[in-house]
């Protein structure tokens, strides 16, 4: 499967390889998860990512739909 | 500590020993508190009867770190309860060093008769003429202000639209640069201000009148600690100072949750062009700033400085509040006029969310079209000139929506609702309806629990009850006199007990960590009863009809919840 990832905050200085305004195509095995994504791009935990596709927040375990854009945001609070 | 008391009316100024009961509270927990003490509350609130009180926090004029937030609160005008605005800058700060807990301000002068009220570094006041101000602007104001008294003051002030009284009216404050630029922005404070005829307040920094920290040992070891967790978690260390609160408008639109177009769609078409990453961008490129020292004493830097082309300034700080209000709501994708926007709103002293909102239901009703730039502008000069269609606008969205024949008004008694729409995120709505503020950003937001998985946004589970433990949160976070951005680090059990050993250090009392909740709880519940003496009820707790009847793309959806749902939110 194929996902057309875009990285924002400071996850693009993070992934420089990842990073480019109009996003990067990657390719994974069919099936792949948000969690499988991060694991690929060597995403720390401890960075606070959250994954969103099609206007939600994918929980770790959700998978990914072929041909998707997948945004990787960080951890924000309101105020 | 001392409280200041002012009477406009007869022009006294007293000095008092903070009374007993008071003592130990600070900010939002001391205005609201005593606001229901102490003020009628079927009072006219620009009336002689109304307080408007200006509180710091319990850790103001101590060395903490991001201390410097005073609560502004009153009887509001907008929503007819109870009101706590508060900003950061330099004033609260200031104001804690020269060992004032609060400066209490009713009565009401002569009708256009204006004074300032200048503070001296003896913790002293007296009030002084000021109707050569008369009309000013904020920025010129603040310039005339330190160059007669000395530009290290901290200055808190009403612009034109404070003067007209105008229900969206602000409390601008003065940011570490000078710049009016720190609002306390909500509820119609300025207007309350404006009434009893007070143009500013002047406050010297580099008190040295604080009452002294009780265990300076612990206090220093607990704040060290606090200042590493704070700089350890990448929202606050990282993403702040490179984004500022601009970071939220990817998430939020990547959630279908950012209300555009006044609220018809949950993604803004233009949402790239006006986001965290497009401000940062532009600053670099203009010599502008990220990373900007809003506040006195913060480590965080969430501020920035916007330029024009030339690398002129044009407005600090331009936040994510401002870029969703005269953005996404109003069709607006060109930063350069939402930063122009954002100065105008700070220079006429004018809430840029109510105002943004105010626009777009216009808008919405074929005034002008959406995305119209130079309407906008134009909108906010007739504001700032007190023409009739000023008044209209100044007056905020639902005044707005009464002259256009509009019900698609996003406001909760009679206050805008935030950045995050109610249908997409479902307990912010929650939030909005039932805030004691009305709609309200600070008073509840949940945001960072659906970028988290703790909560979908989409269902009911879970919602009222997160709800419920964040509005008691930040109603005890708001008398801390800290930025709510540090207080978010403090959710372990651990970092808990370090911040009641921090409390305890800095008044030497006996707290455990339940007291920081009970705190918030009492708070609550003061206002609570302060808005039902006042005659709110249950049907001021509502959302507008549209949220329930409308769905909002991406997700189609409508507000869920029932009547008796929303109720059983302040169930505690
Ligand atoms: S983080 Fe921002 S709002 Fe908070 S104290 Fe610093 S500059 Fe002010």
């Amino acid at each position: 499967m194929k996902v057309r990832i875009r990285l924002f905050g400071v996850l693009g200085k993070k992934l420089p390889e990842f990073s480019a305004p109009e996003g990067i195509e990657i390719e994974l095995p069919d099936g792949s998860s948000a969690a499988d994504l991060l694991e690929y791009m060597k995403v720390s935990a401890d960075w606070g990512v959250a994954v969103a596709m099609d206007s939600r927040i994918l929980k770790y375990d959700d998978l990914m739909r072929d041909g998707a854009e997948i945004r990787l945001l960080q951890m924000v609070h309101g105020g | 500590m001392n409280f200041i008391r002012v009477n406009m009316s007869s022009r006294e100024v007293k000095i008092e020993k903070t009374p007993d009961e008071y003592k130990g509270i600070g900010g939002r927990g001391l205005t609201s508190i005593m606001i229901n003490e102490e003020v009628p509350a079927d009072c006219d609130p620009l009336g002689p009867d109304n307080k408007l009180i200006f509180a710091v926090g319990m850790f103001c004029g101590t060395s903490m770190f991001n201390s410097s937030r005073v609560s502004i609160g009153a009887k509001s005008p907008l929503t007819g309860g109870i009101k706590e605005a508060n900003v950061g800058g330099t004033a609260g700060a200031a104001i804690g060093r020269l060992g004032i807990a609060a400066i209490i301000v009713d009565g009401k002068a002569d009708e256009g008769d204006l004074s300032i009220l200048k503070l001296d570094l003896e913790g002293n006041a007296e009030l002084i003429g000021a109707n050569e101000y008369k009309g000013l602007r904020t920025y010129k104001l603040v310039e005339k202000l330190h160059a007669r008294f000395g530009e290290k003051n901290a200055v808190l002030c009403v612009g034109p639209a404070g003067e007209y009284k105008m229900k969206s009216a602000s409390i601008q404050g003065t940011d570490v640069d000078g710049h009016p630029c720190r609002a306390a922005g909500r509820g119609g404070m300025g207007a309350v201000m404006g009434a009893k005829g007070l143009k500013a307040v002047i406050i010297p920094q580099g008190g040295k009148k604080a009452d002294p920290v009780i265990d300076k040992e612990t206090f220093s070891e607990a704040s060290k600690a606090f200042a590493k967790l704070v700089q350890a978690n990448p929202f606050e260390g990282e993403l702040l100072p490179n984004f500022g609160t601009a970071a939220l408008v990817a998430p939020v639109n990547s959630m279908g949750a950012f209300p555009s177009y006044n609220a018809t769609k949950g993604e803004f078409d233009g949402w790239q062009k006006v986001s965290g990453e497009a401000l940062a961008n532009n600053a670099k490129e203009r010599n502008g700033q990220t990373g900007h020292v809003g506040c006195s004493q913060c480590i965080v830097r969430c501020s920035n400085v916007y330029n024009d082309k030339d690398g002129n300034y044009v407005s600090s700080a331009v936040e994510y509040e401002t870029l969703w209000s005269m953005g996404g709501m109003t069709g607006i994708d060109d930063l350069d006029t939402i930063a122009r926007l954002d100065f105008l709103c700070d220079d006429i002293g004018l809430d840029t969310m109510n105002t943004g909102v105010a626009i777009a239901v216009a808008m919405d009703a074929g005034y002008r079209k959406f995305g119209d730039k130079e309407a906008a502008i134009e909108i906010l000069e007739e504001i700032a000139k007190g023409s009739e269609i000023g008044h209209v606008f100044g007056n905020g969205p639902v005044r707005v929506g009464q002259h256009f024949n509009n019900a698609r008004v996003a406001a909760v008694k009679n206050q805008s609702i935030a950045a995050y729409d109610p249908r997409a995120m479902i307990g912010n709505g929650i939030t909005f309806a039932t805030s004691t503020m009305g709609a309200d950003h600070t008073a509840g937001n949940m945001v960072a629990m659906y970028l988290g998985h703790i909560l979908d946004p989409l269902k009911k589970e879970g919602q009222i009850e997160n709800s419920r433990e964040n509005q008691i949160f930040c109603a005890a976070a708001d008398s801390m006199g800290l930025c709510l951005f540090v207080m978010y680090s403090i959710a372990s059990p651990e970092a808990k007990e370090m911040f009641t050993r921090l409390v305890n250090a800095r008044l030497g009392s006996t707290w455990t960590v339940d007291d920081f909740r009970n705190l918030g709880m009492r708070i609550l519940k003061a206002e609570k009863e302060f808005n039902m003496k006042a005659g709110l009820t249950k049907d001021d707790d509502r959302l507008p009809e549209f949220f329930y009847k409308e769905p909002l793309p991406p997700h189609n959806v409508v507000f869920p919840f029932t009547e008796e749902e929303i109720d059983s939110t302040y169930n505690f």
